[in-house]
């Protein structure tokens, strides 16, 4: 069982599962640089009188904000030596990190103003035999729930460690 | 208009009733757009802006990240069509891609949901310039209704 600290500190079970929480407050500017971020100009995303005329009425973000709010804002000491985000970090013998896949599931968009409560936990650690050496897949869940205590999306992403 | 001279913006009922064979857009992102992107994540992983680290752990550059990789997807299914909300994306990694790559989306429509055709699957791939594959994806699209949007806020975000 992995059990919830306060602070977003976390808590080892044989050194392996963790679990984080942080809150992250969405503003315009916020969801008008992801937009810019990954090169998308639909006006939903960053022109508030478009956004008002149309079907949802209001700015929305893009479907993968989410990862703008993923990882928690710790200090650059806190991170691993390669500086990859703490929400994966595992002690494990090697030291380098590479994204691998992702599922994302989607429940609602999310606009300026909402409040999203972000947690994450490590759910697995898989060793594998990769070509030049063993390597191991770590599996992330990442949870977004907003200030209704609805969720607004879900993801499960898994990173190469090796 | 998409590079193949196919209309973008369909509804994708239509486009699964018509059989339509569904255009591919090509992206090229710039090192700029990748570190604009670890910024916006606050994804302080060095192989993504630093070239030296990048090269010591054995890529050719700094790499594009896979969150990023999975905007291109989100972005392409939202020029293909008008009004779809994404209910599920999954994509994996298969190699790496690098700024300045020629990266290719292409879609197909797998099946429906279900027999009322409100959701449908697409199946997703991304090629680069060598035709080499670096990710392949799914998702599950439906179009919007009025769960979707928006309610008033209780306060202003302004």
């Amino acid at each position: 069982m992995v059990e919830r600290m306060e602070n977003s500190s976390y808590s080892n079970n044989n050194g392996l599962l963790k679990f984080r929480e942080h809150v992250f407050q969405v503003t315009a500017r916020d969801i008008k640089r992801f937009a810019q971020a990954i090169g998308d100009t639909n006006p939903l995303y960053v022109d508030e009188a478009f956004a008002k005329q149309s079907p949802f009425g209001a700015i929305i973000a893009p479907p993968l904000f989410c990862q703008a709010m993923a990882f928690e804002d710790v200090p650059v000491d806190e991170l691993p030596t390669d500086l990859s985000p703490v929400e994966l970090a595992v002690d494990l013998p090697v030291n380098r990190t590479v994204g691998g896949a992702s599922q994302y599931d989607f429940y609602q968009y999310i606009s300026p103003g909402d409040t999203i409560t972000v947690t994450s936990s490590i759910v697995s650690v898989e060793q594998k035999q990769g070509r030049s050496g063993v390597l191991f897949l770590v599996s992330v869940e990442t949870r977004f729930k907003n200030q209704f205590g609805e969720r607004v999306a879900k993801e499960v992403a898994t990173y190469v460690k090796k | 208009m998409s590079k193949n001279n196919i209309q973008l913006k369909l509804r994708p009922i239509q486009s699964l009733l018509s059989g339509i064979d569904l255009p591919s857009i090509e992206y090229c992102l710039d090192s700029t757009q990748v570190f604009m992107f670890s910024a916006i994540t606050w994804n302080r992983h060095k192989i993504h802006y630093d070239q030296v680290e990048a090269k010591k752990e054995g890529h050719q550059s700094v790499l594009i990240q896979r969150g990023l990789i999975g905007n291109l997807f989100t972005r392409f299914i939202g020029e293909l069509f008008l009004d779809v909300f994404i209910q599920r994306l999954e994509w994996k990694v298969f190699s790496s891609a690098f700024p300045g790559d020629r990266l290719s989306c292409s879609c197909e429509i797998k099946e429906p949901l279900s027999d009322s055709l409100e959701q449908i699957v697409l199946v997703l791939t991304i090629i680069n310039q060598d035709q080499q594959e670096i990710s392949k994806a799914t998702a599950v699209v439906r179009e919007i209704n009025e769960v979707d949007l928006i309610r008033p806020l209780t306060k202003s975000y302004e």
